[in-house]
């Protein structure tokens, strides 16, 4: 159902033209029949109608038009002309084009009004998870270092340095965190302005691996790779947060592929775990949208491949979930950047 | 006799300083990372509080309240990272004891820990409540309904002086406003908050305790109050 209405925004003129055509040919029909030509009007309008219920407000007027015009040249005398003798006939279409107008002015406050109601309601969710997501590090980071002001002269110098350690860790991932969520504010602005440099990938994709230090992953290099066209830091970021995606989800190892398909230099990430519902793969770059369902459940924050999205789209670039052809098949995630071509380089 | 406590937690980090914490302050420790772990350590272990985090992996941690509500008295300390005040409504009224707000000190934790158990330790004792309370300037009569502040007879209506006994016998605890209503008010009270707040603005003019910065009764907005100072004897 969403798709068929994706398809009806995108070709909203044609829609409104079969609509229009559709209606007339029904109208022809009775009218020939036994229905007068108020009737006729009606019709027309219940087109109209549906057109600005499904389309823009442009096409809605351009129906109402198309109405008018189509009942001034089939229904009233003389026909097939585009003159009117009878007084009633003009009002008729008068009345008929004003409440086309009407129409089409409502339906588009209506679809503005639930358009800013998703996005004031998208809003306050990514608040109410970004709050939530903050509270969970910054709860370890607080309640270890007190403990450590608390107690630090009873622990032996082992447990001092668990501690320790342990607040470290969580500041990093509280600071990845927050990298993340300031790039998918970033990008949701539309405000990605970078700076690129044509350079190899192997140094970032390294300098993301020496950043993860998993022995789980396993890198998969079909040399020559050219060089891309990047801004180094964020490829790394959305480079990191599909690996780190792809290791929170399974248990096996993370395959990282990287091949040159002319014009494309491609990388893959596989991971073995359980993978995704088929009628939730549409979503996995959603933002903030995330497998675990509010406080409970393994998961993300719904922020990274979101962000990892959003970066590889500014760069010109494609990502996709590659279709699971077996039971067993990984889930893997394809980024394509386009190569730089050698005489560039 | 140590006292032991379960934490129901899944992250790793929260456990490590539990863990160390607790146990420097001579608790008995043990965890469970998932709900249906953790009710079944409650089961085998029956530990002498739970300390739960409502965000976990399996089950959503109220349940796993409720579920451990239809068999049991533990005191529950539930750990949350929300803080709409509708949430820790339900959960104190789904048989929480008291709640804690992600982040959170050590030492608050330890607090809460300990006046859970004491709570624990007076009820489990036969119902022998004293007659005095005491504590720095204030001191409650409760045979002859006297209180007296800095030295001085307060005069205090019946329900005033059943409210001031009410919070001032648990010191630290949190009593909801719906159990203060019920014993005071009686169950068909149980929504009118406003006479609450009257009564206790009206018990805090008499204390001479400021609400933003209480020595005695401390507001939990929206959910209840809690008694600060600690007896004397």
């Amino acid at each position: 159902m969403q798709r068929v209405f994706k398809a009806l925004e995108k070709y909203h003129y044609l829609a409104a033209l079969l609509i229009m055509v559709l209606a007339l040919l029904v109208s022809l029909l009775l009218g020939n029949w036994f229905l007068p030509p108020l009737g006729v009007l009606l019709i027309l309008q219940l087109g109209v109608g549906v057109v600005a219920f499904i389309g823009q407000r442009a096409s809605a007027i351009l129906a109402g038009v198309f109405g008018a015009v189509a009942f001034n040249y089939f229904f009233t005398e003389p026909r097939y002309t585009l003159h009117m003798h009878e007084v009633e006939d003009t009002v008729s279409m008068l009345v008929f084009l004003v409440i086309a107008l009407l129409t089409s002015q409502l339906a588009m406050l209506y679809r503005r009004q639930q358009a800013e109601l998703q996005h004031t309601r998208l809003r306050s969710s990514i608040l109410l998870s970004v709050s939530h997501d903050l509270r969970t590090p910054l709860a370890s980071i607080i309640g270890t270092l007190s403990t450590l002001q608390a107690y630090r002269e009873r622990l032996p110098a082992a447990e001092q340095d668990e501690l320790i350690s342990g607040a470290l860790e969580e500041s990093h991932r509280l600071h990845h965190y927050i990298e993340n969520v300031l790039q998918a504010t970033k990008i949701q602005h539309g405000a990605m302005n970078f700076t690129t440099t044509i350079q190899p990938l192997m140094p970032i994709v390294q300098q993301v691996l020496k950043r993860v230090d998993n022995p789980r992953i396993r890198l998969d290099v079909l040399p020559p790779l050219p060089e891309v066209k990047v801004r180094e830091s964020l490829l790394a970021q959305a480079l990191y947060n599909l690996v780190d995606n792809a290791l929170k989800y399974s248990r096996a190892a993370v395959i990282l592929k990287l091949r040159f398909a002319a014009p494309w230099v491609e990388i893959t990430v596989m991971d073995y775990g359980a993978g995704i519902p088929d009628t939730l793969r549409h979503k996995v770059f959603e933002s903030f949208y995330s497998t675990r369902s509010g406080d409970s459940g393994e998961g993300g924050t719904g922020l990274g491949l979101t962000v990892a999205a959003g970066i590889i789209h500014a760069h010109q670039g494609h990502i996709d979930l590659l279709p699971a052809t077996a039971p067993d098949a990984p889930f893997a995630v394809r980024i394509r950047l386009p190569a730089v071509p050698e005489e560039q380089a | 006799m140590q006292q032991r406590i379960l934490l129901i937690d899944d992250e790793v980090q929260i456990r490590r300083f539990m863990r160390i914490s607790l146990q420097a302050e001579g608790f008995a420790y043990l965890e469970a990372s998932t709900a249906r772990q953790g009710i079944d350590m409650i089961a085998l272990e029956s530990p002498d509080l739970v300390i739960l985090d409502l965000g976990l992996p399996d089950e959503d941690g109220f349940k796993v309240l409720q579920t451990l509500r239809s068999w049991s008295n533990l005191p529950v300390l539930v750990l949350t990272a929300r803080d709409a005040e509708e949430e820790k409504v339900k959960l104190l009224e789904g048989g929480a004891n008291d709640y804690l707000s992600k982040p959170f000190g050590i030492r608050e934790l330890i607090a809460r820990v300990r006046v859970l158990l004491r709570d624990l330790k007076e009820s489990s004792s036969e119902e022998t409540t004293p007659a005095r309370l005491v504590f720095n300037e204030l001191e409650i009569d409760i045979p002859n309904h006297q209180v007296w502040h800095k030295a001085q007879l307060l005069t205090l209506s019946r329900k005033e002086f059943a409210l001031l006994v009410m919070l001032a016998r648990h010191p630290g605890r949190l009593i909801t406003q719906q159990q203060l209503l019920t014993s005071i008010w009686g169950k068909s009270h149980v929504e009118d908050t406003h006479y609450l707040r009257i009564f206790v603005s009206q018990l805090r003019k008499k204390l001479q305790d400021n609400a933003d910065d209480p020595t005695y009764i401390l507001t939990e907005p929206g959910i209840g109050y809690r008694f600060i100072p600690l007896p004397l004897c």
